[in-house]
């Protein structure tokens, strides 16, 4: 009975923290976690320097006064996989989160306006979609079961206008300002039976979380074409955050607690319920991004993009993200793009025997491949970015207990575009 | 809280960058633009397609409809005849073997003519009144042609038919704001409008359009000079009586000074093609 009593307690501290884990999860710990736009999905991002289509109007606004044609629409649909492992968390158990959503990725459109151009454009810059059912038995022992039942949306919309003027015909600049929508749900259910003891053991808790922020985001580009085939481009942007609002509320009930637990209300033999909201608003950080293009021929383009992150969570140093891609034309009618990126993590390295304030630290590479199809006014594209990260976590909080962490995603998508 | 410093620094000299790089942008504002961007698919949209001469076709006959809003027309069945044999007479030797062309006399004391895509020609009863032969008739009738043969407005406002191919359907199927064509149909037409009345071509449009007028007048057989001729005329017109008007063309003297060039370089200046006073004296204006 007392084994079990610690080990109660340490799976409530599991539970617990698993929650909180969950709400500071995905785009908080990472920058780049959905490639936007059809052809700068291909190019893995970099995108900074070419920007001449609508998925311009997200990356570097600058560029859409570069546009080969005056209207253009596009219009992008990804589905996007990811699923991470937590390694020995549960009784030697590895915990596995999967993520899937289908989501309209992006849509833009830009038309010349007075001596520039202007646009608008529609961003999902994040999205998680969770919904796991999982059972771990015989934690630690026969008949023990722990079961889970977790839903988990959170989607991160930019949506707002540009607009981009060329001075001269060596260099253009340009302004987007997004409205910054965040909105996430997330209903976490748990409970665990101890089925041998006697009498019946148990504990359940489930827990409702609703985050709402609102904000602007502004970017300013500018690119800047010294050379013949040579383009550099720069984009300077921050979220500034208006409201915020998180909002929570925890019921539970249980037969075993002797005392309550760390971060839990709940107390033995008694229905608990307890709510807590709160309206700080977290800050981001600057991003600059810059890079540059070889227009080496019609068929062959290539691009490199650095991105520079303002330290936050405590980081002391800025954080560097790169992508570099090739795009190349077998004909007028097709194209293909490769490229590789980073998705480094923006918090500090899980440090062993400690108790760490950040409980992960993942760092993602990818790689993108995507394929188009050229009419005279329309573009099909389909593609795919493949993404593979390991690093540490440290699941239970409060505990010094490290975990491997193995981080696989997918994602892939369908676009279309016409000019008119 | 985080650490600012970092970005502060580097920051400190981004007004230095945006001097340096817009002076370099200024002092090159007049080059020549190297279009390096262009990709490879860009090759496909200058290839003309049914689709886009229905597209031009219906872009035209809305501008010709706002023209004749703003004009009435000149009510003359015999001289919209004449004016319509000598018109098609030369678009037979125009390049648009695909449209239908569609002349008119406007009952306007501007002295002017103006031509819309998808081949819809207006000219005004004043210009016609200016004018001492059918070859100046179709000097004038020339130059419009010409600009829809060139495409010059097509070209401007980048006018395209949707494609009915299966990518384009896919595209549509996935929505890629087909919808998004109609408002802004509506607003290349009223920018076109606006141009053709109010702005005019650009200079080297206009020129083209002379060119190819004296090709055409020379390949129908009217006098090639007949241009320039109108044209010192109608130059003193305007000065005298329309001098407030907003001119729509390059000075008359470019033109004329150019149309002499081409002429000789084509060696058209020596050709004694017919005026044809006679026949036009019978529908001549008073």
């Amino acid at each position: 009975m007392r084994d079990s009593s610690l080990f109660l307690k340490q799976l409530l501290f599991v539970c617990t923290s698993i929650i909180f884990f969950h709400s500071a999860q995905a785009d908080e710990f990472h920058y780049n976690n959905i490639l936007v736009g059809d052809r700068a999905s291909g190019l893995a991002g970099a995108y900074v320097a070419v920007s001449d289509d609508p998925s311009g109007l997200f990356y570097n606004p600058a560029g859409v006064v570069y546009a080969q044609t005056a209207n253009i629409s596009a219009n992008m649909n990804a589905y996007t996989y990811s699923r991470t492992k937590y390694k020995s968390v549960l009784g030697g158990q590895d915990w596995i989160r999967t993520s899937s959503a289908l989501v309209p990725n992006f849509f833009g459109i830009t038309q010349p306006l007075g001596p520039g151009t202007l646009g608008f454009s529609y961003a999902v810059t994040d999205t998680i979609l969770e919904d796991q059912d999982q059972t771990f038995n015989d934690i630690p022992r026969a008949g023990t079961k722990y079961t889970i039942n977790f839903n988990n949306q959170d989607a991160t919309n930019n949506v707002g206008p540009s607009y981009a003027v060329a001075i001269g015909n060596k260099f253009s600049i340009g302004l987007t300002l997004y409205g910054h929508f965040r909105n996430q749900q997330q209903i976490f259910n748990q409970s665990f039976d101890f089925a041998e003891e006697s009498p019946d053991v148990y504990h359940w808790e489930n827990t409702y979380v609703s985050l709402s922020e609102k904000g602007i985001k502004p970017i300013l580009g500018m690119i800047f074409t010294p050379f013949d085939k040579i383009s550099i481009g720069l984009s300077i942007q921050k979220t500034f955050l208006f409201s915020s609002k998180l909002e929570a509320q925890s019921s539970c009930a249980g037969t075993f607690l002797t005392e309550s637990t760390a971060g839990s209300t709940c107390q033995p033999s008694e229905f608990n319920r307890s709510e807590f909201s709160n309206e700080e608003e977290r800050e981001f950080p600057y991003i600059i991004n810059t890079g540059f293009a070889w227009f080496a021929t019609n068929k062959l383009m290539l691009t490199w993009s650095l991105w520079i992150y303002e330290p936050i969570h405590e980081t002391k140093n800025p954080l560097f993200n790169t992508a570099g891609a090739i795009e190349y034309y077998f004909s007028t009618s097709f194209a293909i793009r490769i490229g590789g990126y980073t998705n480094l993590a923006n918090t500090p390295d899980i440090k062993e025997n400690a108790v760490n304030l950040y409980n992960e630290h993942v760092d993602i590479y990818g790689a993108t491949l995507s394929f188009s199809h050229f009419t005279r006014t329309s573009a099909i594209t389909f593609g795919a970015a493949g993404t593979y990260g390991s690093g540490k976590a440290q699941v239970i909080s409060g505990n010094s207990l490290t975990q491997d962490v193995e981080y696989q995603g997918l994602t892939v998508f369908l676009s279309a575009s016409n000019s008119f | 809280m985080m650490s600012s410093e970092w970005i502060r620094k580097p920051l400190r000299f981004v007004p230095l960058l945006f001097i340096l790089i817009l002076s370099t942008s200024f002092s090159q504002l007049w080059a020549e633009e190297a279009n390096f961007r262009a990709r490879a698919h860009h090759d496909l949209s200058t290839v003309n397609s049914v689709e886009d001469v229905e597209a031009e076709i219906k872009f035209g006959k809305t501008i010709a409809a706002r023209i004749l809003g703003q004009f009435s027309l000149y009510e003359d069945k015999s001289l919209h005849h004449y004016v319509n044999l000598v018109g098609n007479s030369l678009a037979i030797n125009s390049s648009r073997d695909d449209i239908q062309f569609h002349f008119a006399v406007l009952d306007s004391e501007l002295i002017n003519a103006y031509s819309t895509p998808g081949g819809y020609v207006f000219i005004t009863k004043a210009a016609i009144r200016a004018m001492q032969d059918e070859s100046e008739l179709a000097a004038v009738l020339a130059h419009e042609i010409a600009h829809i043969s060139q495409k010059h407005i097509v070209k401007e406002f980048k006018i395209k038919g949707s494609e009915k191919s299966a990518t384009a359907g896919v595209t549509r199927l996935l929505g890629s704001s087909q919808s998004s064509t109609k408002v802004l149909f509506t607003k290349a037409v009223d920018n076109a409008v606006k141009k053709l009345l109010s702005v005019g071509f650009k200079e080297i449009d206009e020129l083209e359009a002379d060119k190819t007028a004296l090709l055409l007048l020379a390949s129908t057989g009217y006098d090639p000079n007949s241009l320039s001729r109108y044209l010192g005329r109608i130059k003193k017109l305007k000065t005298s009586s329309h001098g407030k008007h907003k001119p729509t063309h390059p000075p008359t003297n470019t033109r004329i000074n150019t149309l002499a060039h081409i002429a000789r370089s084509e060696q058209l200046d020596n050709l004694k093609f017919p005026r044809v006073a006679i026949r036009f004296a019978k529908y001549s204006l008073k």
